[in-house]
C-alpha cells in the first residue's frame, strides 16, 4: 500500500467513522446491536468459565488429589473430606441466606417490583471508562436502562446497559451519576453526585442556612420517579462552606461496593406513563434551585446556577 | 475460514475476554487484530475486526464510536509501519504498541470531551502503559502459537 493510498483509505475510514457515528448519536442502533451482541458474549464467557472451573476444581479436590493413598486410609479421607465439604457448603449456603434474607428484608415503596440479581463481574475491557459491574439478568428479567439497584445496606446505582440476559451497571460512586435526595431529619433536598471509585459522594445545591448535620442520613427523594423514595444512599461525614451561597456536603456511602455480590433490581412502576427517562450518565447536575423538580423537565446547568448566585451577590454588594 | 480456524479464534475470544477481566483497561484483541493483519487474508480480518469491535463495543460504557475509530487506526498505522519494518519484526511490534497506546489515549480523550463524560485521566494513562508494554508480550505469544496450529493444520 503506497502512501497516497493510505491516505485516501485514513480519510475514507475517518468519513465513514463521523457518518455512523452521527447516525449512532440520533439512533443509538449501533450502541443497542453492540450492547446486545458484546454484553452477551462477556456474560455468556464469564458464566462458561466459572461453571468450567468449579466443575474442575470439584473434579481435582474429589479425585486426582487422592490418589495413592490406601483404601481404608481413602475411605477415611473421603467421609473426613465430603464432611468438611458439605460443612463448608452450609457454611457457604447459610452466609448465601442470610445475605439474601437481607436482600428480602429490603424496604421499597410497594408498588417496585424488586428482582434478584448476581454481580457477574467488575470493570472490563479498554472501552470502560465507568464506575461500573456486570449483571447476571438483562432485558428479559425486566432490567431497562435506569433501572435502580440496591441492597439491605442501601442505593447501589442503575442500570447503564441493558442486554437480553446481562446488563451493566453504573454505580452511584461514578463521576457521572446524580441522585435527587433528602437529608433523614431535616427534610433538606439536594443533589448527590460520584466523585469516582473508593471517593465520598458530594451533596450539591443545599443552601448555607439549610439544616444539616454530620451524622445525618441522605435517603433519596423519589421526586425524579427514577428511584422510589427513602431508599438509603449514605451518611454526610462533612459540612463545609465554600465560596458562594452553598455547603459542601461530602457523603460517605452505606453500601460496601467491594463486598458485593447479590443485589435487587427495582422496576418502575410509572415507567409507561414516562415520556422519557432521566439520563443514567449525567456529568453536570439537573437541576438549578429546586432538586424538586424532574431531571427531565429542568436542564439546565452547573455553570448557570453559580453564575446567577455571583449576579445576586454582585446586586447585593452593589446596594 | 476453516472450521479449526473458526475454532481457533473463538477460543482466542473467550481467552482475550477472560484476561480482560483481570487485567482492567487492557485490551486482549488488538494484538489478535495485528496477526490477523499480518496473516493478510482479507476476509479472515473483516470477521475478526467486525467481531471484536461489536464485542468490545458492547461490554464498554461509552457511546458507540470509541473503538470502531482505534482499531481502523491499527490498520492505518499497521500500513504505514510496513513501510520501514518486517511486519514479524520486535521493532515493528514495539512502535505500533507505542503509536495505539497513545492514540486510544487522545481518542477518548476526544471523544470523552465531545460527549461530555468524565475520565479519570491518570488512570487512562496507566492503563495506555500497560496497554504499550503487554501488547508485544501478547502479540509474541499468539503468534507463537498461531505458527504451531498452522503447522498443525498443513499436516
Amino acid at each position: 500500500m503506497n502512501a497516497r493510498r493510505l491516505i485516501v483509505v485514513f480519510v475514507l475510514l475517518f468519513m465513514f467513522f463521523l457518518a455512523i457515528y452521527t447516525w449512532n448519536e440520533r439512533t443509538s442502533k449501533l450502541d443497542k446491536i453492540s450492547t446486545n451482541i458484546g454484553i452477551e458474549v462477556v456474560g455468556a464467557v464469564v458464566r462458561s468459565v466459572t461453571y468450567v472451573s468449579t466443575t474442575v476444581s470439584d473434579f481435582w479436590n474429589n479425585y486426582i488429589s487422592l490418589v495413592g493413598v490406601n483404601e481404608e486410609n481413602k475411605q477415611l479421607k473421603d467421609e473426613l473430606f465430603k464432611i468438611k465439604r458439605e460443612l463448608a457448603s452450609a457454611k457457604e449456603e447459610k452466609a448465601e441466606l442470610e445475605r439474601l434474607r437481607k436482600l428480602l428484608s429490603v424496604d421499597y415503596a410497594a408498588d417496585w417490583k424488586a428482582e434478584g440479581v448476581r454481580i457477574l463481574t467488575w470493570r472490563l475491557g479498554a472501552n470502560d471508562f465507568f464506575d461500573s459491574f456486570v449483571l447476571s439478568k438483562g432485558f428479559f428479567s425486566g432490567s431497562k436502562v435506569g433501572t435502580p439497584i440496591v441492597n439491605a445496606d442501601g442505593l447501589i446505582g442503575r442500570v447503564l446497559k441493558a442486554g437480553p440476559y446481562t446488563s451493566i451497571a453504573l454505580l452511584i460512586t461514578d463521576s457521572g451519576s446524580s441522585v435527587s435526595v433528602l437529608t433523614e431529619k431535616g427534610r433538606v433536598a439536594g443533589i448527590v453526585q460520584g466523585n469516582g471509585h473508593n471517593q465520598l459522594l458530594s451533596m450539591r445545591f443545599v443552601k448555607k442556612n439549610e439544616d444539616v448535620k454530620v451524622g445525618e442520613l441522605v435517603l433519596t427523594s423519589g421526586l425524579d420517579l427514577s428511584f422510589p423514595k427513602g431508599i438509603p444512599v449514605g451518611e454526610i461525614v462533612s459540612i463545609e462552606e465554600s465560596s458562594n451561597f452553598m455547603l459542601e456536603i461530602q457523603v460517605k456511602p452505606l453500601v460496601n461496593f467491594e463486598k458485593l455480590e447479590e443485589v435487587l433490581f427495582l422496576q418502575n412502576p410509572f415507567e409507561h406513563i414516562l415520556p422519557e427517562g432521566s439520563p443514567v450518565y449525567s456529568p453536570k447536575p439537573h437541576n438549578i434551585f429546586s432538586p424538586m423538580a424532574t431531571p427531565f423537565l429542568v436542564q439546565n446547568q452547573e455553570g448557570d446556577i453559580e453564575k446567577a448566585f455571583d449576579e445576586q451577590a454582585n446586586a447585593n454588594g452593589a446596594n | 475460514m476453516k472450521v479449526l480456524n473458526i475454532i481457533w479464534w473463538l477460543i482466542y475470544t473467550c481467552a482475550a475476554i477472560f484476561l480482560q477481566i483481570y487485567t482492567i483497561g487492557v485490551d486482549f484483541f488488538i494484538p489478535g487484530i495485528i496477526v490477523a493483519l499480518q496473516e493478510k487474508k482479507i476476509w479472515q480480518t473483516s470477521i475478526v475486526l467486525g467481531s471484536f469491535i461489536c464485542i468490545q463495543e458492547g461490554m464498554g460504557t461509552m457511546p458507540f464510536g470509541n473503538v470502531f475509530l482505534w482499531y481502523a487506526l491499527t490498520i492505518i498505522f499497521f500500513y504505514a509501519w510496513r513501510w520501514f519494518f518486517e511486519v514479524e519484526s520486535l521493532m515493528f511490534i514495539l512502535l505500533l504498541s507505542l503509536a495505539l497506546s497513545v492514540s486510544h489515549y487522545f481518542i477518548v480523550t476526544v471523544l470523552a470531551s465531545v460527549q461530555d463524560i468524565y475520565i479519570n485521566y491518570n488512570a487512562l494513562r496507566d492503563e495506555c502503559v500497560y496497554q504499550m508494554l503487554l501488547t508485544p508480550v501478547i502479540w509474541h505469544a499468539i503468534s507463537y502459537l498461531r505458527k504451531g496450529f498452522r503447522n498443525a493444520e498443513q499436516d
